[in-house]
């Protein structure tokens, strides 16, 4: 175990620790600990949820456009990359686990899908898409000449953009939430989901040390292009929201703009997830800390573009004058994350770390590429 | 006694042809075991205190039935006496005569055992105007119970529906709690049971109030941390309960105003369907298409 | 206590297993909070569900009830439907009268003082002890100062007979509701007029009416065609429940509805015109409206016809009132130099353009039929409310609106009477002995009173207001047979009150409270406070005394209908821990002072001659209805007209019926509580109008209306002083001395009709004031917040819900170490509890944002409020479009609560505004002493 590793190691370790405090404390407390409730019924362990399956779909697709695209660039991240997109999908899965008023329940999701449900969909790809990246896990390690892999990487191309899509879907079929009620919201979701996933392997892969110019290459313009469809995504979501002036939705996006947490959306998301790694990558890229740094930012940013996406849009009353209507737990329109939603938010992204790194321990991630 | 089965039983063939009709497909051999197991209809269940409608109270006679409430009560029985899939339960509330007092509020707390934090009927006030021009409105908010509400199709695991007769009700046991349909519904009419006792706020001892049995949808429920309904998505269901017994919604009986009517929409002589058509009648947000059976009168 | 209760308790101990220790083997298992298994034993005991009927004292509007009970518990609340005073509705604070039961805040036992007062702690006794600890202290008092020492208030609930009966029979005078810290200005008017109360518009639906065919319907037509309320918020303060319906119909039935009040109250919100009119400026508008309609009143005109003088029938002395209403209309005032009551002078003051003032005249004297009804602080707590209430009284009558069907009803003279000999009226008569500056007088018990005999001679409602004046002087009687008589009030009994937070200036009733003598020792030896909650005046008790929630105990209501309906407050659960009903505390009290020997206290007259509770209330409800066979339709044509009614509403209705001539009494079978168990809680007589006719319903000495209150009739050679005032002129003229309060006004005694003089603390009106304008810019008033009493808030469901402007969730997040009222007072339970920002309501500053933005305000902004005399309080602001710029509101009752028996509202005491901080402690209105609560004026001053 080389020095990084062993940070990371502690890192993540710290993290755990920490953040069993909040396990317990959502499991004695059940949901009178988290701030969410009736009103903002989703909070940041959403956010954590859609971030990280955004990140599984991002690095799954670096593996499945090396190896099912046979982009040559990419076939040395395959390997990271799939246990990225693993350890990335569990840790969503479990954050959204956890926010469920009846997790031992979850299997519903299964026996009794609604067809009609998003989210009811949502369960099945999840299921198909774990057991893909194990299948693709196990074939990548155990049989990486298996022809089945390609075919199997190319399917998981498929769904991996439709999933990001639907991922984006489940926000925007909700025509009460005028923020989400957008078809930009699926293609943003899969954009974003697509460069936060990326950013966070190249950014891994420089970390661990075993990044390959060519690579670096390739994603440096990738993701460039990316978070520049991204701004443009969002000017134009946010412009000609401002221009059609939906009152709801206008409202919305003043939450995000200029509301108690305007910095969430100027610093974070714009700055240091938009701006500083645009101009890092375009014009820094060639040097691998600007690149890794660029990388860093773009993933662990990410957070705050989904956090300002699930929770201004239910800030904001559905009727006017509900916020004095009666007043109780629950029953608040300020959303800010109690400590214990950071613990276990904390926690959550620590298991994911340990995860990645504990199988990284047990499966080489060098790949060769392919002839 | 053999209407109220029949009844529970015409309900639960309208939910199973619901059911077929999406089932189709790769999921239709997972609802199955879910119908078979009983989960499903248990909300169709009968009320508790016995069975079928209870008989008209003796009421103060009024002159040419004026007495609104007399009316009402009538309305109900004869919906009562028509198969389920008949009736159309609707709720007119009219803004002219709701006087901001929060009876309604409080009876449906009480009524339906609902914890801190939680409200199937707040009253909105909302202001206009300024000083000395200013006006002032108190706007009632129950569930819509939407002919098209987009809180159902969102449900993960159908655990929310619409019944045959227009309510919208949610199996707490089969509600996973992942509060989709409270993003999903434009009125915020469904609230999450985050599992808030009053005696967190008093004293930490359980209170006698709380300890009891929820009537809601017949189901008896005593609430207690970490069961449903804790953990589950809760909203008005018209006082379901009270309704097939015959008696009117709690917050109906008791507003303060007399501004809350309710009945049979399908049944051209009931009052809510006189009130329902009057020209000044509107429903909130009707662009969005959701067609709410609560009407508001100005 | 009675056998019966006795057997039930022990039977219910046995069950919960508890052995000879009973509830306090039990309290001793936990930390004693754990008592609450007593539910748990009384849930066995009662499984199952029932309903019952009975009444609300949430406020005092007592509606009627039909509650839920689920295995002993009190499941849910509705309105009992067969009740036409809320035919089946019921306000949020009613239904939450079932968390006020099991409130964790309730006093549980008995207890005594053991810190100083004040300091709030206390030490659990058994009765026994207590009731040991009452006894001797009264005796003690009894025989050094004499019975009149003792003052038993029983403040704002009305289910006080056995108190008055008890104490009466003591013999002291002072058993008092909290007449004068409610509204005996605004009551005047009416009182004086029509030996009545309260004028209410005729808008109670459903009413029973005679029908040509002889039958009896439920009626639902709304006729009125216009109500003017005053400083009145019946869709907020739900002391009038049909008020919240009826007005609503009414207007949908084409009435107009005109609200008056500088805030846009609720009932504002409902009406066709807001007139948000300067406080304390009513007076102002009554008298120009008076004086428009009979200046342009015209006979011959259908459009300028305003008075309708067929009242003449039915009234004396309008022109002496006449004469000396207009007597005024040539003076300037001082102030402005206008003519008094022109429209421009009314303008000047009421901030009312003028005309508007001459529209609104207009209006209500072309409309008809119309009501025009105030309310408390509108003129009841200003100084000259009794000037409002008198106009106001005479333009209802003039305009021919009373009890005309949609017009005015004063509902004190319609609804049932009830009471009788369970009041002790008989024990005031006795005649006692005092030695008065050394010589020996006698006289009745009654004329003892401190204040009908004392400095308020005119205070038929007592003077609760100026209590700690006198807790601190003494009383000196200055009329009637004991003239010069002094005695110090040594014992304090208050029960369902909270003076220290309402009976005007708080820090004075902390001061007199607290009062020592030379040696030490309190001024007023005992005070005794008995209630279901924990307010503030019970920290100053040396004796707490658990009573019986009302959904524990049985009576009567008391309630304003517009015919005489009466009905049960009836046992729903047994009382819970060791509290004890009304009954059962009296008579246990009079147990005690007839073991120790008190000779004025008599087996014969309390055990013996009421020996169950339900035999006392069955006392209690011989005198109903009471009321005359009179008006149109007549309630029972078969029965003679103008006779008095008694007795059950079937027997009078199927004329099984006695008819004595002589007394002209028509006597049915008597009302028990059992035949109203049997008829759903309930008893209605029916209703009829033109009750003013022949003398109908009307107390005064005339049997008329009566526009002069001190004038001579000749009967049988014999010149007779009479009307209402008469009887306080000749006290007065005998000592000749004048009472302090009508000296202040210049005045030697009262006069004999219309008069008028000017409210104080307000430089609009009052040239004395006049100076204060600029340093204290701000008018402060109060009104009430839907969801509560003084105490009423402190239950979960009533301290969320926000309203009016005045109770808003602008609290901030707190963590607080929980207080809660244990065994032994308040007692911390350990628990760390934190209430979020926002969600738990929280009196607040109401305030036009004119103004806020002006003094760089924003909402939310924590300021100090101080008057000329240095009261301050302080609390947030609330910057909104609904009140009149220069004035702010606070909720009564709402804020600055330091007992820790108010919850949450305790909680925030310090960022929330007590208006009785504020209050002049010597601002009591001149005829009847009442605490002029409206009549304030502030600077501000932010400070967070
Ligand atoms: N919910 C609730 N109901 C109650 C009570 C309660 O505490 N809570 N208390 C009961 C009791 S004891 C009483 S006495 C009644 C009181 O019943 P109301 O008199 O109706 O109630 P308040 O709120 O005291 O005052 C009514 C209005 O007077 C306005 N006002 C203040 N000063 C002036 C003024 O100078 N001129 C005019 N024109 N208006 C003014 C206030 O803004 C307020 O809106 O309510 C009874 N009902
Ligand atoms: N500044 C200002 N001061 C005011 C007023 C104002 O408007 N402004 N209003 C005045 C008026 S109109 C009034 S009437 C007074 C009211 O003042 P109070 O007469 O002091 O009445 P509340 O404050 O309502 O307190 C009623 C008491 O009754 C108790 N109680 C309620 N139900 C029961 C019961 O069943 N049994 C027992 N034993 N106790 C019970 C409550 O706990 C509470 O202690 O305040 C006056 N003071
Ligand atoms: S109001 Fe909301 S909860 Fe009710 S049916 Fe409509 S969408 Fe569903
Ligand atoms: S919270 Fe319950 S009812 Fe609502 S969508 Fe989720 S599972 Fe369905
Ligand atoms: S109908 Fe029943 S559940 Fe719905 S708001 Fe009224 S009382 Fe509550
Ligand atoms: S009870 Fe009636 S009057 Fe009161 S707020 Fe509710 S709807 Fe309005
Ligand atoms: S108006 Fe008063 S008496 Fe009537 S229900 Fe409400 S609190 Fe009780
Ligand atoms: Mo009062």
């Amino acid at each position: 175990m080389n020095r990084t590793e062993k940070i990371l190691w502690g890192i993540a370790l710290v993290g755990f620790l920490a953040g069993i405090a909040g396990l317990i404390q959502r499991f004695t407390g059940g949901h009178t600990v988290a701030a969410y409730g009736t009103y903002v019924p989703w909070g940041l362990w959403v956010a954590v949820y859609t971030t990280l399956v955004g990140i599984s779909i991002g690095s799954f697709l670096i593996a499945a456009l090396g190896e099912g695209a046979r982009i040559r660039a990419l076939q040395p991240l395959t390997r990271i990359a799939l246990l990225t997109a693993f350890a990335a999908l569990a840790g969503g899965l479990l954050a959204i686990w956890l926010d469920l008023g009846h997790p031992l329940r979850f299997w519903k999701l299964f026996l009794s899908t609604n067809p009609t449900s998003i989210m009811g969909w949502m369960a099945w790809f999840y299921t198909a898409y774990g057991i893909l990246l194990l299948v693709l896990i196990y074939l990548q390690w155990a049989r990486p000449t298996s022809p089945l892999l390609r075919l199997l990487f190319g399917l998981g191309l498929a769904l991996a953009v439709i999933f990001g899509g639907a991922e984006g879907a489940l926000f925007g079929v909700v025509s009460a939430q005028a923020l989400w009620e957008s078809a930009l919201v699926p293609i943003r979701f899969l954009i974003e989901g697509a460069a936060s996933g990326m950013a966070l392997v190249l950014f891994l892969a420089i970390l661990l040390g075993y990044l390959e110019p060519e690579s670096g290459r390739f994603l440096r313009w990738t993701l460039l292009g990316l978070l520049l469809t991204v701004a443009v995504l969002e000017w134009s979501e946010y412009s000609t929201t401002i221009y059609a002036g939906i009152p709801t939705k206008v409202e919305s996006l003043r939450v995000v703009l200029f509301g108690p947490f305007w910095w969430v959306f100027w610093i974070f998301q714009i700055g240091l997830g938009l701006v500083a790694p645009i101009i890092l990558l375009a014009f820094l890229g060639e040097r691998k800390v600007w690149l890794g740094t660029a990388g860093g930012l773009i993933a662990f940013t990410s957070l705050s573009a989904k956090l300002n996406l699930v929770i201004p849009a239910l800030v904001v009353p559905e009727l006017e004058g509900l916020r004095m209507a009666f007043t109780g737990p629950g029953l608040s329109f300020d959303y800010f994350p109690t400590l214990s939603e950071w613990l276990l938010a904390v926690w959550v992204v620590s298991v994911a770390a340990l995860i990645f790194l504990a199988a990284y321990r047990l499966l080489p991630a060098e790949q060769a590429r392919h002839a | 006694m053999a209407q109220e089965t029949q009844t529970r039983i015409r309900a639960l063939a309208t939910r199973r042809a619901f059911l077929t009709r999406f089932a189709s497909g790769i999921f239709a051999s997972l609802i199955v075991p879910a119908v078979a197991s009983g989960v499903l209809d248990q909300v169709e269940a009968a009320p508790q205190e016995g069975a079928g409608p209870a008989p008209m109270p003796e009421l103060p006679e009024g002159m040419n039935g004026q007495h609104p409430i007399e009316r009402m009560l009538q309305d109900l029985q004869r919906a009562l006496q028509k198969p389920v899939d008949q009736r159309r339960w609707a709720m007119v509330i009219d803004l002219r005569k709701c006087v901001g007092c929060y009876a309604c509020t409080v009876a449906c707390i009480a009524e339906n055992k609902l914890p801190p934090g939680i409200a199937y009927r707040p009253v909105i006030t909302e202001t206009r105007g300024t000083y000395p021009n200013v006006s002032r409105r108190f706007i009632p908010r129950p569930c819509m119970q939407c002919e098209n509400p987009p809180c159902v199709p969102v449900c993960p695991v159908r655990a929310t529906w619409k019944r045959p007769d227009g309510i919208v009700v949610i199996n707490y046991d089969q509600c996973i709690g992942c509060r989709y349909c409270i993003t999903a519904c434009p009125y915020a009419a469904r609230s999450f049971d985050s599992g808030y006792f009053y005696s967190d706020f008093e004293g930490g001892l359980p209170q006698p109030y709380e300890s009891l049995p929820s009537p809601e949808y017949g189901e008896n429920r005593v609430r207690r941390k970490d069961t449903s309904p804790v953990g589950n998505v809760r909203k008005c269901h018209f006082c379901l309960h009270r309704i097939e017994r015959g008696q009117l919604p709690a917050c109906v009986l008791s507003c303060m105003g007399r501004a809350t009517y309710f009945g049979d929409l399908n049944d051209p002589q009931s009052l809510v369907s006189e009130l329902a058509s009057r020209p000044n009648a509107f429903r909130l947000k009707e662009e969005l298409g959701t067609e709410p059976k609560v009407f508001y009168l100005v | 206590m009675i056998a019966t209760r006795k057997v039930s308790r022990r039977d219910f101990l046995k069950i919960a297993g508890a052995s000879a220790g009973g509830l306090a083997a039990m309290a001793a298992l936990g930390s004693g909070f754990r008592t609450l298994s007593a539910h748990e034993a009384q849930q066995q005991q009662e499984a199952g569900s029932r309903v019952v009927y009975t009444a609300c004292v949430m406020c005092p509007a007592e509606c009627g009830l039909e509650v839920h009970v689920e295995n002993g518990v009190v499941s849910r609340i509705y309105g009992n439907i067969h009740v036409p005073y809320n035919s089946g509705t019921v306000c949020a604070k009613g239904i939450s009268g079932l968390q006020l039961v099991y409130s964790v805040n309730r006093i549980k036992y008995p207890m005594i003082r053991v810190g100083e007062r004040g300091e709030g702690r206390f030490k659990r006794v058994t009765w026994e002890e207590a009731l040991d600890y009452i006894a001797t202290k009264l005796i003690e008092i009894k025989q050094k100062y004499g019975p009149e020492s003792v003052i038993m208030d029983c403040g704002d609930v009305t289910d006080r007979d056995p108190y008055y009966y008890l104490f009466r029979a003591f013999g002291t005078p002072h058993t008092v509701e909290h007449g004068s810290i409610c509204d005996t200005p605004r009551r005047h008017g009416p009182k004086l007029m029509f030996g009545g109360k309260r004028i209410e518009p005729d808008i109670m639906r459903p009413v029973l009416v005679r029908q040509p065919d002889g039958s009896l319907k439920n009626d639902y037509s709304y006729r009125t065609r216009l109500i003017i309320y005053v400083g009145w918020n019946p869709f907020t303060a739900t002391r009038i429940n049909y008020e919240s319906r009826g007005t609503v119909e009414a207007r949908l039935a084409g009435a107009r509805i005109i609200v008056i009040d500088p805030a846009f109250s609720n009932t504002a919100t409902k009406a066709d015109r807001w007139i948000p009119i300067r406080p304390g400026t009513d007076a102002d508008l009554f008298a120009a409206m008076l004086r428009y309609i009979l200046e342009n009143h015209r006979d011959d005109d259908p459009f300028r016809r305003y008075i309708d003088w067929s009242f003449k029938e039915y009234s004396q002395g309008w022109e002496e009132f006449e004469a000396a209403f207009r007597s005024w209309w040539d003076k300037k005032d001082p102030l402005n130099g206008l003519p008094y009551f022109s429209l421009e002078w009314a303008a000047d003051r009421t901030g009312i353009d003028a005309a508007t003032i001459a529209e609104l005249a207009h209006t209500f004297g072309i409309t008809k039929p119309a009501a025009l009804v105030w309310g408390m602080n509108g003129i009841g707590h200003h100084y000259n409310g009794y000037v409002a209430s008198i106009l106001g009284t005479a333009l209802n009558v003039i305009t021919g609106n009373m009890e005309v069907p949609g017009g005015a009803i004063d509902t004190e003279l319609v609804k049932s009477s009830k009471g009788g000999k369970t009041s002790g009226g008989d024990f005031l008569k006795r005649e006692v002995t005092r030695i008065v500056n050394g010589r020996e007088v006698k006289g009745k018990i009654e004329e003892l009173h401190m204040d009908g005999y004392g400095d308020w001679p005119a205070a038929w409602d007592d003077v609760v207001g100026d209590y700690p004046r006198r807790f601190i002087e003494g009383v000196t009687l200055r009329y009637g047979p004991f003239r010069g008589h002094h005695y110090p009030i040594k014992a304090y009994f208050i029960r369902t009150g909270n003076p220290v937070i309402t009976g005007s200036n708080t820090q004075k009733w902390i001061e007199a409270l607290t009062a020592k003598d030379e040696s030490g020792n309190y001024k007023v030896e005992l005070v005794v406070y008995i209630d279901t909650v924990f307010l503030e005046t019970g920290l100053y008790a040396d004796v707490i005394l658990p009573e019986a929630s009302s959904l524990e105990r049985m009576s009567l209501s008391d309630i304003y209908p517009v015919h005489p309906v009466l009905y049960l407050r009836d046992f729903v659960i047994r009382p819970l821990y060791e509290s004890k009903t009304p009954y059962e505390i009296c008579w246990a009290l009079a147990r005690k002072l007839y073991e120790k020997g008190d000779p004025d206290i008599q087996p014969k007259d309390f055990w013996e001659k009421y020996p169950t509770e339900e035999d006392f209330w069955n006392e209690a409800l011989k005198v109903a209805p009471g009321r005359p066979n009179t008006g149109e339709p007549l309630p029972y044509p078969n029965l003679p007209k103008g006779y008095k009614l008694l007795g059950t509403p079937d027997s009078l209705e199927a004329g099984r019926v006695q008819i004595d001539d002589e007394k002209k009494e028509i006597r049915g079978e008597p009302l028990t509580v059992q035949w109203l168990r049997e008829h759903h809680g309930v008893a209605i007589w029916p209703m009829s109008w033109k009750r003013f006719h022949g003398g109908g319903v009307l107390q005064t000495d005339s049997k008329k209306v009566e526009f002069v209150w001190d004038y001579t009739v000749e009967k049988d050679g014999k010149i007779e002083r009479k009307g209402r005032y008469s009887k306080y002129n000749k006290l007065i003229e005998e000592a000749g001395e004048t009472p302090p309060g009508i000296a202040r006004l210049g005045w030697q005694k009262y006069p004999a009709t219309f008069y008028w003089f000017e409210t104080r603390w307000n430089p609009y009106t009052n040239p004395d004031y006049a100076k204060y304008r600029e340093e204290y810019p701000f008018q402060v008033i109060s009104g009430r917040v839907h969801h509560a009493m003084s105490g009423t808030q402190m239950v979960d469901w009533l301290g969320r819900l926000p309203t009016e402007d005045l109770w808003a969730p602008l609290n901030d997040e707190r963590i607080v170490e929980e207080v809660i009222i244990g065994e032994n007072g308040p007692t911390p339970t350990g628990r760390r509890v934190r209430i979020p920002r926002g969600t738990w309501s929280i009196g607040v500053i109401q305030m036009n944002r004119a103004d806020g933005e002006r003094l760089g305000l924003k909402t939310g902004d924590l300021v100090e409020l101080e008057t000329p005399q240095g009261f301050k309080t302080r609390g947030k602001v609330y910057l909104v479009e609904t009140i009149r710029p220069g004035v702010l509101r606070v909720p009564l009752g709402g804020g600055g609560r330091f007992s820790p028996g108010l919850g949450k509202t305790y909680v925030f005491h310090d960022i929330t505004p007590n208006h009785n901080a504020l209050v002049d402690p010597e601002n009591l209105s001149p005829i009847m002493g009442q605490p002029a609560y409206g009549d304030v004026i502030v600077k501000i001053r932010k400070i967070g």
